[in-house]
């Protein structure tokens, strides 16, 4: 395995708040490129920190990041605005202001890619109001694309989030907890849907996931995190019921789910996984 | 007091006091140096003066050569204070978008381009200080000097000390909405103008130009002591009126002043339910 292989490699990742918390405590991690994981773990327990150093939006206090086998911390201001144009991250809480339009707030994906004087025009008359629309679509919003953003849910928004991001097409998709607003059957298509978009374009995919049996069904990988240290790290098959319990300190009671009763199993066997997945490989 | 347990302490309320305290240790020899009696006012002698001067500005002129005179001085003060406000935007919306913190990529990373950032940012600072921090009325009398007497001086002294506000109550403002927008934009790559506009002016645009608006008004009230240095406009008029000891004509002047302050409002009122 060379290092050149790896998408994003984290190596031996700390990072201390400036309020001197320790959120992420050692932290090794290797992905290739087109690949899937979840990170799941309580709350706390440093996933959005995890992100965010994977993200390049947050300076690691020690340790290295590579991206494509480069540190975008040492990386010109130019090189490095050119690499981030292609890291897309979903926020739990979408950071859109509340007078912005949908459409401006999804175009808004390709400010990294697009010449500045275009994406001003934009604002005046949008530039690609269809491909706004179409990344909508995906997460059944598309009627909404003129709407503004203050007269959407708290769980329309979040997917306005979504759609922001799969209209950027990043090459690395990082999404932070992105379907916590929204109900079960809407956060499973959600997640579908940059599952689908991972795969249809081979970018690679980390997310953050509060609800076990989301990240169950949709990831090849799974990441346990606990009080910012790796717990486990092992393909989803792999991971036993036991060992989330113990993760989430659960013993006897139920993990945090969204409840997907009709798609994923209710009781399992003690150390085995279901996992269904309709439609896809 | 009926609670259990140890009683609840404010942790802040020690602070808070304090701080009030510190206030009024301050404040007082503050007025006492701006010599401020305000029982003089009740003074009955003082007050007869305060009166008869008052009287003097009774009944308001209506003379039509007068108004005349105040309609064109009025339109040159409404000309004066829009082409220096728009000057002054001109001057400071670059370097409010220069000087604003939550739109620096440096203060993400990397650190090599945060010190640069610093020193840019603190340079257009500087500027915008240095700008306010001379009256216009200086500026005024500078220019007069260069253009000669009239209204072209008044626009500049605007432009400049005007500018300077602006860009500073623009950065302020653009900094204390949510930067949380502008961060997210900045880390997938946008050029800083972009996340200005896309993710700072749609929450801050009412209160922009709102203040926009407010320092028009300003303006306004600014041209009349320009006017006295010869800038041109109804503080012209109001000094030739003031030297001719004419009440009556200050008096119309001074109504002319509450109709612009009025049609303001209004027009801070729209704009503001339109940017809504």
């Amino acid at each position: 395995m060379s290092a050149t292989e790896d998408h994003l490699r984290l190596a031996d990742g700390e990072l201390v708040h400036p309020n001197g918390q320790r959120a992420l405590r050692g932290v090794s991690l290797r992905l290739s490129a087109g690949e899937r994981a979840a990170v799941v773990g309580p709350s706390g327990a440093g996933k959005t920190t995890l992100i965010r150093v994977l993200g390049a939006s947050l300076r690691p206090t020690r340790g290295q990041l590579e991206i494509s086998g480069t540190d975008p911390w040492q990386l010109a201001a130019g090189a490095l605005r050119r690499l981030r144009s292609g890291i897309g991250i979903v926020h739990q809480s979408p950071p859109i202001p509340p007078r912005l339009r949908v459409v401006t707030a999804v175009l808004a994906g390709r400010l990294g890619t697009r010449p500045a004087w275009q994406s001003l025009l934009s604002l005046v008359a949008p530039i690609d109001a269809e491909g706004a629309r179409a990344a909508l679509a995906r997460l059944d919003l598309g009627e909404r694309v003129f709407d503004r953003c203050d007269r959407l849910s708290g769980g329309q928004l979040q997917r306005v989030g979504i759609a922001r991001v799969l209209y950027q097409q990043p090459a690395l998709l990082l999404a932070d907890e992105p379907v916590s607003a929204l109900d079960p059957t809407l956060a499973d298509a959600s997640v579908g849907a940059l599952v689908a978009e991972s795969e249809a374009r081979g970018a690679t995919l980390v997310a953050s996931l509060h609800a076990v049996d989301l990240a169950l069904k949709w990831f090849p990988r799974l990441i346990g995190m606990r009080a910012g240290e790796i717990v486990f790290d092992r393909p989803t098959a792999a991971v036993t019921t036991a060992m989330l319990h113990e993760l989430y300190a659960t013993e006897g009671r139920e993990l945090p789910r969204q409840g997907v009763d009709a798609l994923v199993e209710d009781v399992r066997p003690p150390n085995v996984v279901v996992l269904k997945r309709p439609g896809c490989q | 007091m009926a609670a259990a347990g140890a009683p609840l302490h404010d942790p802040a309320a020690r602070g808070r006091l304090t701080a009030a305290l510190l206030a009024l240790v301050v404040l007082w020899p503050l007025l006492a140096l701006a010599e401020f009696k305000p029982w003089q006012l009740f003074d009955s002698a003082n007050a007869q003066v305060m009166l008869n001067f008052l009287a003097g500005f009774w009944p308001p002129a209506t003379g039509a050569e007068f108004l005349a005179l105040l309609v064109r001085a009025t339109l040159e003060t409404v000309a004066i204070a829009t082409a220096g406000i728009a000057l002054a935007f001109v001057v400071a919306v670059p370097l409010a978008a220069v000087a604003t913190r939550s739109l620096s990529v440096g203060r993400i990373g990397p650190a090599r381009t945060r010190k640069l950032g610093t020193a840019v940012r603190t340079g257009a600072r500087a500027l915008l200080t240095f700008l306010r921090a001379i009256p216009e009325i200086v500026w005024a009398l500078v220019f007069v000097r260069a253009l000669g007497l009239g209204p072209g001086a008044g626009v500049l002294a605007l432009a400049v000390t005007y500018g300077g506000m602006l860009g500073k109550v623009y950065t302020e403002i653009l900094e204390s909405g949510d930067t949380r927008p502008a961060r997210a934009l900045l880390e997938a790559g946008s050029p800083r103008v972009a996340a200005l506009f896309y993710a700072l002016v749609p929450g801050a645009a009412q209160e922009l130009a709102s203040y926009t608006v407010y320092r028009w008004e300003c303006a306004v009230r600014a041209s009349v002591v320009m006017g006295f240095v010869g800038a041109g406009g109804l503080g012209q008029l109001m000094d030739q009126s003031m030297k001719m000891l004419n009440g009556g004509e200050a008096s119309t002047i001074l109504l002319t002043f509450l109709a612009l302050v009025i049609v303001a409002d209004a027009l801070s009122a729209v704009i503001r339910r339109v940017l809504a």
